[in-house]
């Protein structure tokens, strides 16, 4: 995503055209294998999404019959309608109504703990629905049990549990419906409660009312169709849910390989320091003269033998950085209050060599400012940074490295260099564990393109987004924003200077 | 010229590190089982111990024989060790990151390989000076 660069931001004798600005995204934002745990998370939200929006719906309902109890009053509306006065039972339904809305609201079911479980959730629908389908037989009762379509207005419920449960629950709401309706039904014909009916005679919505077989039809039909409906439902929703359970097993299994992945790579890399260490130990022993004088050329030999022995030490160091920082495996790394600005002038110093010898000049304009987070993910996150900037910045450049607080609170890293830049189409690349761009291959052949790829997991574990801006030719600025210090944990000195 | 037993399964390297601190007029011994570690200690206490974490039958080997120099008999408790492996600090092969916290492992000091061996002198003659106090 290119986004505009932020006003205000220091770029002082920094890239002057056309910088472009590319937000990093975390790796949670990004398409991955998702987690049992977070699978088990989604569900639980979109059941407690369904537990508000049934919520919401009833209080539509709640509205429309306190609506129709205004309206319904009005004589000219009766005469036209052939509607009898109802006003008393709508009144009470929608307080029923809102009563279980207070009880089964999520937000408000939430106050007295802070997250509802996802047992508790579907309890909490549960409980919405044998509501409603009570209050849905009392209104069925009071309007009139004759009216043909009223019936299937349970059928909402039926389907809407065929999605929430499983099939076994989703059958036992379609009998509690199928229970309340008969029962009803019943009831009014064996003149156990007198039937009721909101209009007169049979005008207005009514229809005639048939004889008792005809009756009998009717309701069994009715009752029919609704598990004609569970069954056609509850099976569409078998199987939704057994392609949903795949994919939980598909994630899991490739979360799996990708953890092996990375275990397998921490171990290669291992096992590959020790014999690199005692061939770098020997070319060490001849260079150093602990053997004898070499003759020229095989000081030359070995002088090689030790130049590609560094490289590799320092793309084995950072391969096992990386494999660590992906690895699960890891204990959770301490989280401590750190000086950011005592880090950065650590590293500076540190890098003071090498920047020397690149002829380069490096400008500190450092606030005191603290970060939360464990002391050896911000400094790979720094040296990463310094380095990137020593090896792409041009000789005599200029490199600014700043820190401070942001006009929201969050606390900053700016790392600007001179050098080459990075054109923006590459700019979601760089971050990728060995892409190179052109550039930068021409300029440094020997990196192994791994130090970005490593910030980025390092900004990961310190909860830090980046931001780069480049313009190619004129340089490059990575920002890095860390959430704020909490107050209760920034007290009158870091844990680690 | 100080006594320094070095404890390490890669030959090839433990020959290398002998000879520059051999150049230096240390005696060097290389053991290359923990498990006889403790009885040479016994029969000749040395000034230092370098010690490699990783062995092929125990990954974590000599994590468990700095312990139990640590443990054993007051005088070799002094003993100091330096730890030179592959192993860093984040490596989470069988231990935790805790394991490598001073406090719970009596180390004096970490190296990790590859070395240099003008850090390996420094350090060891720093080591040896201390101990010497």
């Amino acid at each position: 995503m290119l986004l505009d660069s932020l006003a205000g931001e220091r770029m002082e004798n920094g890239p002057q055209c056309d910088p472009v600005s590319y937000d990093v995204p975390l790796n949670g934002d990004e398409s991955g294998p998702l987690d049992p745990a977070a699978s088990e998370e989604l569900a639980r939200e979109l059941l407690e999404a369904n537990a508000l929006w049934f919520c919401r719906l009833r209080w539509i309902v709640v509205a429309t019959f306190l609506a129709l109890g205004g309206v319904v009053d009005i004589p000219a509306v009766r005469n036209w309608t052939g509607l009898r006065p109802l006003s008393a039972w709508l009144f009470l339904t929608a307080g029923v109504l809102t009563l279980a809305n207070l009880m089964f609201h999520p937000s408000l079911v939430q106050r007295t703990s802070c997250r509802l479980s996802r047992r508790r959730v579907e309890l909490n629908l549960w409980g919405q629905i044998l509501v409603d389908l009570t209050v849905l037989t009392a209104a069925i009762h009071f309007v009139g049990a004759g009216i043909v379509w009223l019936p299937f207005v349970y059928l909402f419920h039926i389907i809407l549990a065929c999605i929430f449960f499983r099939s076994s629950l989703s059958l036992g709401v379609t009998f509690c419906a199928a229970g309340l309706y008969l029962g009803l039904r019943l009831a009014e014909a064996y003149g156990l409660v007198e039937s009721q009916s909101v209009f007169d005679g049979v005008s207005g919505f009514g229809a005639p009312d048939p004889c008792v077989f005809a009756r009998g039809i009717n309701v069994a039909g009715t009752v029919l169709v609704w598990f004609v409906a569970w069954g056609l439902v509850s099976h569409l929703a078998r199987l939704v849910r057994s392609g949903e359970r795949r994919l939980v097993e598909t994630n899991a299994q490739l979360r799996r390989a990708q953890q092996e992945r990375t275990e397998h790579m921490l171990r290669t890399t291992h096992e590959l320091k020790s014999p690199f260490a005692a061939i770098s130990a020997n070319a060490q022993l001849l260079l150093k003269g602990y053997c004898g004088d070499l003759t020229p050329k095989a000081r030359g030999v070995i002088e090689k033998i030790a130049v590609r022995c560094e490289r590799l030490a320092h793309e084995i160091q950072e391969m096992l950085q990386l494999a660590n920082l992906n690895s699960a495996a890891q204990a959770p790394p301490p989280d401590k209050t750190l000086a950011l600005d005592a880090a950065l002038r650590r590293a500076a110093a540190q890098f003071e060599p090498l920047f020397r010898e690149r002829e380069l000049k490096l400008d500190l304009s450092v606030e005191p400012v603290q970060v939360r987070g464990a002391p050896g993910h911000l400094q790979m996150l720094i040296q990463n940074l310094l380095s990137n900037a020593a090896a792409y910045s041009k000789p005599g450049g200029r490199v600014g490295v700043a820190c401070g607080l942001t006009p929201d609170g969050e606390v900053f890293l700016s790392v600007t260099d001179e050098g080459i830049g990075i054109p923006a189409a590459k700019l979601p690349l760089i971050f990728d564990a060995h892409y190179r761009t052109d550039e930068a291959v021409r300029l440094n052949p020997y990196s192994s393109g791994l130090g970005l790829a490593i910030l980025k997991e390092a900004a990961q574990c310190l909860r830090a987004r980046i931001q780069v801006q480049s313009a190619p030719g004129k340089g490059t600025t990575f920002r890095v924003y860390f959430p704020a210090v909490p107050v209760d944990v920034r007290w009158n000195g870091p844990d680690v200077a | 010229m100080a006594y320094i037993l070095m404890v390490e399964d890669d030959l090839d390297f433990t020959e290398a590190v002998a000879t520059v601190l051999g150049a230096d007029n240390h005696e060097v011994q290389i053991v290359s089982e923990p498990a006889k570690v403790i009885p040479l200690m016994k029969e000749r206490r040395p000034d230092l111990v370098i010690l490699d974490v990783m062995f092929p039958e125990d990954p974590s080997g000599g994590f468990r024989l700095a312990r139990k120099i640590h443990n054993s008999q007051p005088s070799l408790q002094s003993v100091p060790i330096l730890l030179l492996t592959a192993v860093n600090a984040r490596f989470p092969l069988g231990f935790s990151a805790e394991d490598i916290d001073d406090a719970w492992l009596p180390a004096a000091d970490f190296l990790e390989k590859p070395v240099d061996f003008d850090v390996l002198r420094e350090k060891v003659t720093g080591l040896l000076e201390k101990s010497v106090e």
